[in-house]
């Protein structure tokens, strides 16, 4: 039975922890509207969103 | 705006819409049958994360505590995003081993242990069932906001019609989820419902985020506004702090899937373990824009100044102050399938936790007999938690029950180090997990369920506040003295932190033993796990013993059922005899697993087949030979694997190699592809002559024409046909030395018992030595290619014989056709064609035979047609031979004479399988024939006549011949008798002219004596006259006879000199003999040669003039001695020796000397019948020489 190899999915975990954590938060943690939206909830939801995309369009080589 | 009697209705409209739904799916009917297999519909099933509480309190939490609340979903997507490969080795080993609960996993993980899989089952009850309550309070929640008014529920109908809803749930979960006694099966109905609820709570709550947006499109505007979201950004409350974010991250990412109705989804309800990667995007996805619009509505509540728990209900409100009902109906629907969802989904997973895990531990010890037992006994546990669920409900309030949220969640994830690093680590030990737990789980209840009674109880109230007996630093919310957290954040951070603190450590000082890692290895790379045999030792079984035992826990239809599989699985084992036995008990464990769970399978496999202490001696012997054979066997696996491989690579690029260099680049190739060595090549042996060729690596030899030493190891492996192996330092070998190799291999390749060449493969950076495997693989490989040679071969000589044949075929003027015994053409020439007038276009391949007759249309040669069976390809058919001479065509094409012979080819039983016919054009042949035999006729009427005359003149010439006979016998007689009768007067005359020379009769005047001398002469030469005349008579008659014998020529040849040598003398002539010494005698008659002699001599001092010489020489010649007379006569002209020895020629001197023509002709005729040859040689004017040849004597 053939496993998929996790190591990737733990990198891209980490980076999803890292984006998502402070300091890097903090860099966008203002009020400040961008297409009238606040930066941090946009941050927090394009990053997300952002992940999902990683997730689902990465495929690791065989 | 909705009544309450009609909001309960829609719910339970709603509900048996789910039912009907659900029973289809189950009866599998219609096109609903179909939607179990698909992926979406599992994906949106994950949804009941989404919760009923969710649904209404995520805008007002959001509100409230701002960013961290998104983490809980962030969270959660994060596992599923990137954890599902550990997930995914979870779902795969939980459905090997039939387990359908976490404690169940982790029972199979670390080894059953009562305490480990009790702990975990009490945590997660404990901890799930407010989170149940809440979401029963989430429907009271909508029924409550949705009627006029709000203290209805106060009623005691209002919590009749609660209670009663909350068993509807039930009843439907028990329909749907807990159906059969064997938990393991899957619910694809309920699954499909639960994708409906995923389906109309995200409609709900993206209609009423448009129809805000839609009212209210400066929405997003508001979003940055201050006053409306004071708490949007972090750290902008102490709770609303990076560190609460963080917190709410870690927390939702453990427990997303650890959660009981979580897992449940993810592990029983899966088809398999791929599914869990196929949905990873589903949910997170579902969330994060669910979440986008419960912004939305959110901010929509606030700006029509619906804050703090009046903007929990803001999805109801909103549709119903724009007096929406049908909008209004859509967001209660959807709030009534989140609640009801998650509400099925966590009644399942509980009761399949507390039967396994909690119950049936305790009832196996009272009674065997729970077979019959299962079903009911699960159906009373899910209606007791159905009941605690709403008990817990009905004792508190929603205010009170929405903080178990986070607490529930906090539980959850204290499992998720023993899930996540149990799937990975295998050096996890089972110590580690429980003492974390053991530390962890009292931590939870004391920094988070505790606290959340506090509003309950005074007593608890001042507990929080000031610590246990006013120790402050023991206060729950700021455990030694850590404040400042958010108290979720707090208690998790105690609790994991001890839990990770105790793995971490009991890792380091109580490490696994070997056995446990190696079992907790194989579990994780899905090999098949054995107990660990110190514990039991297995006892020989039997399938009715073993068929015994499962009737008795599981009863008959269920015990049928796993006995067949097991049955199965035994039979394609093939292991020794020790493993089937634990594998059996395995089988049985497993099947037990399902229905009763891990641990009590364990205890019932370790009661039903007990073990004596005494056995344990001889357990871990066994267990020791098994694990030693289980290695060797491994080794001798990997080792034959890696074989095989080679093996298998080979043979797929031999599949394309076409001649016999292909087959030899493609063994040489892997031998440096694969097996790395440094210098390849092949020796190829054919015809005696050996080429070296495929060489890679070599610096030195070239491929081509290479001679063998005699001597070396090459030629010895060529001849023992045995591998050879050279190393540095210990062979002589002309390739090793030449190329500075540290070791080679000769590999003979053997091809019906004779080597047709010699693989050479060799390593210069370091030697190598032959192992056994490595002699097997290039054994294996020498015989692969042996075989591939062989077949290259034979590939090349029919594609060589083949394209003879097609050639000679078309090049033939004869026609060829052959067809089988079913008249289908199977091959034609170009040349059949042309001579049968098949047209160009026709296609013959596969055509019926009498489809040529058409064109043919075959005649005798008198013209008469000829019947079908007639014709040799037909009468072949039959098996012998047949020929045929026919006149074919006859249309415009004109008509051609063929010759036509068909031959069976016959098969070793002699039948027909083919028949080959050749058709001859012998059109020309004929008409030639015919004319020839009329000319030959001719010719012959012509011989006969000229026979006939010639036949005529023979019998005249006969006749004329005997006329001659008779002729020539008279003139022989006639000489004969002429000669006799003149020699008596001769020799009288003689004798009277002797006397009268000799005075006897008186004395003679000298004129007298002349004349006496005179007619001496005469008489003599008449005496010479008439011998010759008797010798040409005999010669002509054939009466010559010569009496041979050995006489000494030289005396012979002395006496005739000295009888001519007064006649020379008196001539003026010198007359010579010179005679060679040692002149041997010769073989002939004295007198015949005396004849000869004096014949010559006569001649040669006749014709030689004074002063001249005459010499007689004999000289000794191999075989024969020759004599010469030679004389200085005038020689005699040319043109006239062809015919000097010819009877009665003479020359112009011969006739003025008198001489008769006959004595050249009697000498040579002499000299011929003793034997010798006569010759003539003469220059005129010079010298003239006769020779004559005698065979020697043959000494005595």
């Amino acid at each position: 039975m053939q496993e998929p190899d996790a190591s990737p999915w733990g990198l891209m975990l980490l980076l999803g922890l890292l984006l998502l954590s402070y300091p890097l938060m903090a860099l966008f943690n203002h009020r400040m509207p961008i297409f009238g939206v606040p930066m941090i909830l946009l941050y927090g939801f394009g990053v997300w969103l952002g992940l999902i995309v990683l997730s689902l369009l990465y495929r690791p080589r065989e | 705006m909705l009544i309450f009697a009609a909001s309960v209705t829609v719910f339970v409209a709603y509900l048996s819409f789910l039912v009907l739904v659900a029973y289809r799916v189950e009866r599998q009917t219609g096109w609903l049958a179909t939607l179990p297999s698909k992926r979406w519909v599992y994906a949106l099933s994950l949804t009941v994360f989404f919760t009923g509480w969710s649904y209404f309190s995520a805008g007002s939490s959001l509100l409230d505590l701002g960013m961290p609340f998104v983490a809980i979903q962030i969270g959660a997507s994060l596992t599923l995003l990137f954890g599902w490969p550990i997930l995914k080795r979870a779902v795969r080993i939980a459905k090997l081993h039939r387990v359908t609960t976490l404690p169940g996993l982790l029972s199979v993980r670390f080894g059953a242990s009562r305490m480990l899989t009790g702990l975990v089952a009490v945590l997660l009850v404990v901890g799930t069932l407010p989170y149940i309550a809440l979401q029963i309070g989430a429907l009271g929640f909508a029924l409550e906001n949705v009627v006029t008014s709000p203290s209805v529920l106060e009623l005691q109908e209002g919590r009749g019609v609660v209670l009663t809803l909350t068993l509807l749930l039930a009843l439907f979960a028990i329909a749907f989820g807990v159906r059969r006694a064997d938990p393991t099966h899957r619910n694809a109905g309920m699954t499909v419902t639960l994708a409906i609820d995923g389906l109309v709570k995200l409609a709900a709550v993206i209609a009423v985020s448009c129809f805000a947006l839609w009212k209210q499109p400066e929405l997003f505007a508001l979003l940055s506004a201050p006053d409306i979201w004071p708490h949007l950004l972090l750290e902008s409350t102490p709770r609303n702090s990076y560190a609460t974010w963080l917190g709410y991250l870690l927390i939702s990412m453990g427990a997303v899937a650890v959660l009981p109705h979580m897992y449940h989804l993810i592990v029983v309800e899966s088809a398999d373990e791929n599914q869990v990667a196929d949905v990873r995007g589903a949910l997170p996805l579902y969330g994060w824009l669910t979440y986008l619009m419960v912004i939305l509505i959110a901010i929509a509540g606030l700006a029509r100044g619906l804050e703090g728990p009046q903007n929990q209900a803001s999805i109801l409100l909103i549709p119903m102050a724009a007096n929406q009902p049908i909008l209004e109906l859509l967001a209660y629907l959807g709030g009534v399938a989140a609640a009801a969802g998650i509400t099925i989904a966590a009644f399942v997973a509980l009761t399949n936790l507390i039967t396994a895990d909690l119950v049936l531990p305790v009832l196996s010890r009272l009674t065997t007999r729970l077979g019959p037992a299962l079903l009911p006994l699960r159906w009373l546990i899910l209606l007791a938690v159905a009941g605690m669920s709403f008990g817990v409900w009905l004792l508190t309030d929603v205010t009170f029950l929405s903080q178990f949220g986070l607490v529930s969640f906090i539980a959850a994830a204290q499992l998720a180090p023993a899930l996540f690093l149990g799937m990975t680590w295998a050096k996890l030990s089972r110590g580690a997990v429980l003492w974390g737990l053991v530390l962890a789980v009292p931590t939870w209840l004391y920094t988070a369920l505790l606290p959340s009674f506090a509003g309950k109880s005074p007593v608890l109230a001042r507990w929080v506040a000031d610590g246990p007996f006013g120790w402050s630093l023991l206060r729950p919310y700021s455990l030694f003295g850590l404040t400042g957290m958010d108290p979720y954040v707090h208690s998790f951070f105690w609790s994991m932190t001890l839990n990770l603190m105790a793995i971490v450590l009991v890792s380091l000082f109580k490490p696994s033993t070997r056995a446990e890692v190696e079992q907790a290895e194989a579990l994780l790379q899905g090999k098949p796990t054995y107990p660990l045999l110190y514990h039991r030792f297995l006892k020989t079984l039997s399938y009715p013993e073993m068929e015994a035992v499962l009737v008795k826990y599981l009863g008959d239809e269920q015990a049928q059922e796993q006995m067949e599989r097991i049955r199965a699985d035994l039979s394609r084992m093939d292991v020794p005899q020790e493993s089937k036995l634990l594998a059996a008990r395995n089988a049985i464990q497993r099947a037990l697993s399902g229905p009763l769970g891990p641990s009590v399978a364990c205890d019932i496999v370790q009661r039903e087949f007990p073990v004596s202490e005494s056995a344990v001696p001889d357990a871990m012997e066994a267990y020791q030979k098994l694990e030693l054979m289980l290695e060797t066997s491994r080794e001798d696996l990997a080792s034959r694997l890696r074989e095989l491989s080679l093996l298998n690579a080979l043979s797929e690029r031999l599949v394309v190699a076409r001649d016999q260099h292909h087959v030899l680049e493609t063994g040489t190739g892997l031998l440096w592809d694969m097996l790395h060595f440094e210098r390849v090549g092949a020796l190829m042996v054919e015809q005696g002559q050996s080429r070296l060729c495929c060489l890679k690596g070599f610096q030195h030899l070239t491929e081509g024409p290479f001679s063998v030493p005699e001597d070396s190891s090459l030629a010895d492996a060529l001849r023992r046909r045995q591998i050879y192996v050279v190393t540095e330092g210990r062979s002589q070998d002309p390739i090793l030395s030449l190329e500075g190799a540290r070791t080679l291999f000769y590999v003979p390749i053997v091809s019906e018992q004779s080597s047709v060449g010699v693989l050479i493969c060799g390593m210069t950076s370091s030697p190598l030595a032959l192992s056994p495997s490595l002699r097997n693989v290039l054994q294996s490989i020498a015989n692969e290619l042996a075989i591939s040679l062989s077949e290259a071969r034979h590939r090349e000589k029919e594609e060589l014989l083949r394209q003879q044949l097609e050639t000679t075929l078309a090049n033939l003027a004869d026609g060829v056709i052959v067809f089988d015994p079913q008249r289908k053409i199977r091959l034609v020439n170009p040349a059949f064609r042309r001579l049968a007038f098949v047209p160009a276009a026709e296609d013959l391949q596969g055509a019926d035979l009498l489809t040529i007759f058409q064109w043919l249309d075959p005649k005798d040669l008198s013209g008469q047609r000829l019947a079908l069976e007639k014709l040799p390809s037909i009468q072949a058919l039959g098996g012998k031979t047949a020929h045929l001479t026919a006149r074919v065509g006859g249309h415009e094409e004109g008509e051609r004479i063929l010759s036509i012979t068909s031959v069976p080819v016959l098969d070793a039983a002699d039948r027909v399988v083919q028949v080959v016919s050749v058709y001859r054009d012998i059109t020309e042949l004929y008409h030639l024939t015919e004319d020839l035999e009329r000319r030959v006729q001719d010719r012959t009427d012509e011989l006969a006549q000229e026979r006939d005359r010639l036949m005529l003149s023979n019998q005249k010439l006969e006749k004329a011949l005997e006329d001659l006979r008779n002729l020539d016998q008279l003139k022989g007689t006639f000489v004969n008798a002429i000669s006799h009768d003149l020699r008596i007067p001769l020799t009288g005359i003689t004798g009277y002219a002797e006397f009268l020379e000799d005075e006897i009769g008186g004395p003679l005047t000298e004129q007298q004596q002349v004349y006496a001398r005179e007619i001496q002469l005469a008489a003599a030469r008449m005496t010479r006259l008439l011998n010759d005349l008797l010798d040409y008579a005999r010669i002509e008659a054939g009466k010559l006879t010569v009496e041979l014998r050995t006489i000494e020529l030289t005396e012979l040849l002395r006496g005739a000199v000295a009888t001519f040598l007064p006649a020379a003398e008196k001539k003026g002539l010198r007359l010579v003999l010179d005679l060679q010494p040692a002149i041997p005698a010769v073989w002939a008659d004295a007198d015949r040669v005396l004849q000869i002699v004096s014949n010559l001599l006569s001649n040669a001092i006749k014709f030689t003039p004074a002063g001249g010489e005459v010499r007689v020489r004999a000289l000794s010649e191999d075989a024969v001695v020759a004599t010469e007379v030679s004389d200085t006569g005038p020689g005699i002209p040319p043109e006239v020796l062809p015919h000097l020895f010819e009877r009665f020629f003479q020359t112009e001197a011969g006739i003025k000397a008198g001489g008769t023509g006959l004595g050249l002709s009697v000498s040579k005729s002499l000299v011929e019948a003793q034997g010798g040859t006569m010759s003539v040689e003469s220059k005129p004017g010079e010298k003239t020489t006769f020779r004559f040849t005698l065979p020697k004597a043959v000494s005595e």
